[in-house]
């Protein structure tokens, strides 16, 4: 009995490593192989040829990427299953708001993750496309990936309101408010649609270093206070009959 | 929890979590200013000019608005902490009212520019205008959310929380006075 | 009623309006035709701007009664405000 209760958090913390592997993936893919996050970003004001120079001079790169992004963007979903395991246990509306989340999740994951991934891929599939064409690809990416942040503003409105208003205090309030900077980021993500240049253009100051910098803050800290909600969760709490199986 | 009106030595009003909050979003509000900042200092003459279509009167309006919404506020939390309810609640609906007042001219002065054709993409001077304004408008609504919320806490049947509405209150205020210093930098200074 | 009106926080507010419109009088045209740049206005103004805020962040905040961390940090903000605004001239 003592040994299935010591296994008991076991797939959650299975699932809580996917999160911090699958963002190391994320840097990888998104810094190192497809540029469209590597430092600096390309703008909107990039002439036919300087696109044209990024995607295809990129090309090899952006392939590997793109397989990879395919095929790692399922575990994000094993993140947002251990938070939502999480957000049930809460106090108050949190059940309700875990699955707010994990719809929010799943709406967000396309325009926001693999879209982008997907056009760039589209537009190297022929070395000798249309130069229009390409540029046409790139700024549905880029627009659609960063202008597409507003999808993930519900998430984390759902995420600071649970941990408001729940009396269990599984996770801390500041982490509530953090989300808030993180909602307020993603907002001011929405008008990068509008602006060809400056700090609101999709690679500007504000729309993209100062969202990504909260961003990861904020990732950092919930990933550690994720795993100490876990750590803390009574075994009371589970099933003694089943292995993993949650009474809440 | 102190039912005086005066504070006892360091305290840290409302909730400390509140206070992540609000210097979190002292500096990221202060990525808003030097951005503006920045793009004022290389292109002055067409900040200045286009500075003008603002409407100053307008602007210093709605500082006296939420200056005067936040002093009820203040007084609102000084009555709760003396235990007078009634007049803590009438002088929270004053400062709702404020910010509602806040957020009709702020529409109303938006409108106007609008008609006369100034957009946000009309110039780098406006981008900023619209984006520091819509920003800090989505803060008043939600503050107007929380004020709301205070002014239930304080009709409830039980001893209203201290801390509540003490959070609440530090944000209405930092609403405040990130108007202040926009009011400054965008409507103002040349 | 009297008491709000002897209440310090009501003089601070009559502090905060009274200053409020000397800075929109410092910034206004004066019947000139079109704005010009001027470091004296913008020193006023945003000065101004400064201490109502420190005003409003010490007193109706009550930051004067916080831990000092706090009160410092408050301050670390308002001078770097003003180092951003003064770079620019």
């Amino acid at each position: 009995m003592t040994q299935l209760r010591r296994n008991v958090k076991l797939d959650q913390l299975i699932c809580w490593w996917s999160i911090p592997i699958f963002y190391q993936f994320f840097g990888l893919i998104f810094g190192y192989l497809t540029k469209i996050m590597g430092p600096p970003i390309p703008g909107p004001n990039l002439t036919l040829e300087g696109i044209t120079a990024f995607t295809l001079g990129n090309a090899r790169h952006m392939q590997i990427g793109i397989v990879l992004l395919a095929i790692s963007l399922g575990f994000a979903s094993m993140g947002t299953g251990v938070i939502v395991v999480q957000m049930r246990r809460m106090s108050g509306p949190g059940p309700v708001l875990a699955y707010c989340y994990l719809a929010c999740g799943a709406a967000a994951a396309l325009p926001g993750c693999l879209f982008c991934g997907l056009l760039f891929a589209v537009s190297v599939f022929r070395p000798d496309r249309d130069p229009q064409i390409i540029a046409v690809l790139y700024e549905m990416g880029f627009v659609g990936f960063i202008g597409c942040l507003g999808c993930f503003a519900t998430q984390y409105l759902v995420f600071a309101l649970a941990i408001f208003l729940d009396r269990r205090a599984i996770f801390p309030k500041w982490l509530g408010y953090m989300t808030l900077w993180n909602l307020v980021t993603e907002l001011i993500a929405a008008p990068v649609w509008i602006f060809r240049s400056g700090p609101y253009a999709w690679n500007g100051l504000i729309s993209f270093y100062l969202g990504v910098l909260i961003f990861v803050v904020w990732i950092v800290c919930l990933i550690t206070w994720l795993k100490k909600a876990i750590k803390n969760q009574p075994l009371e709490e589970f099933d003694p009959a089943c292995t993993g199986t949650l009474l809440v | 929890m102190t039912t005086a009106t005066t504070l006892p030595a360091r305290h840290l009003p409302g909730d400390p979590s509140i206070w992540v909050f609000v210097l979190g979003d002292m500096v990221i509000f202060g990525c808003y200013f030097a951005a503006y900042l920045f793009d004022r200092g290389h292109d002055h003459e067409l900040f200045l000019q286009s500075q003008q279509h603002l409407s100053q009167g307008v602007g210093a309006i709605n500082t006296l608005i939420l200056l005067t919404s936040s002093l009820f506020v203040a007084l609102s939390t000084q009555a709760a902490r003396a235990a007078d309810l009634r007049a803590a609640s009438g002088l929270l609906t004053l400062g709702g009212a404020c910010g509602a007042g806040f957020v009709l001219l702020k529409s109303y002065e938006w409108y106007s520019k609008l008609s006369a054709g100034l957009t946000i993409s009309s110039n780098a001077f406006f981008m900023h205008y619209y984006m520091m304004t819509s920003v800090h408008f989505f803060h008043v609504l939600l503050g107007l959310v929380i004020l709301v919320i205070l002014r239930r806490e304080l009709q409830g049947s039980a001893p209203p929380r201290m801390q509540l509405l003490e959070t609440g209150a530090t944000y209405w205020h930092m609403v405040d006075f990130l108007w202040i210093i926009i009011f400054a930098l965008v409507y103002l200074m040349r | 009623m009297t008491s709000h009106v002897r209440n310090p926080l009501t003089g601070i507010w009559l502090f905060l309006a009274i200053s409020t419109v000397i800075s929109w009088w410092s910034g206004s045209q004066h019947g000139a035709n079109s704005y010009q740049a001027s470091t004296w206005v913008t020193a006023i103004v945003v000065l101004i701007a400064l201490v109502k805020t420190r005003f409003v962040i010490r007193n109706y905040m009550e930051v004067r009664f916080a831990p000092l961390w706090l009160q410092l940090t408050c301050d670390a903000w308002l001078l770097c405000l003003f180092g951003l605004v003064a770079d620019g001239f």
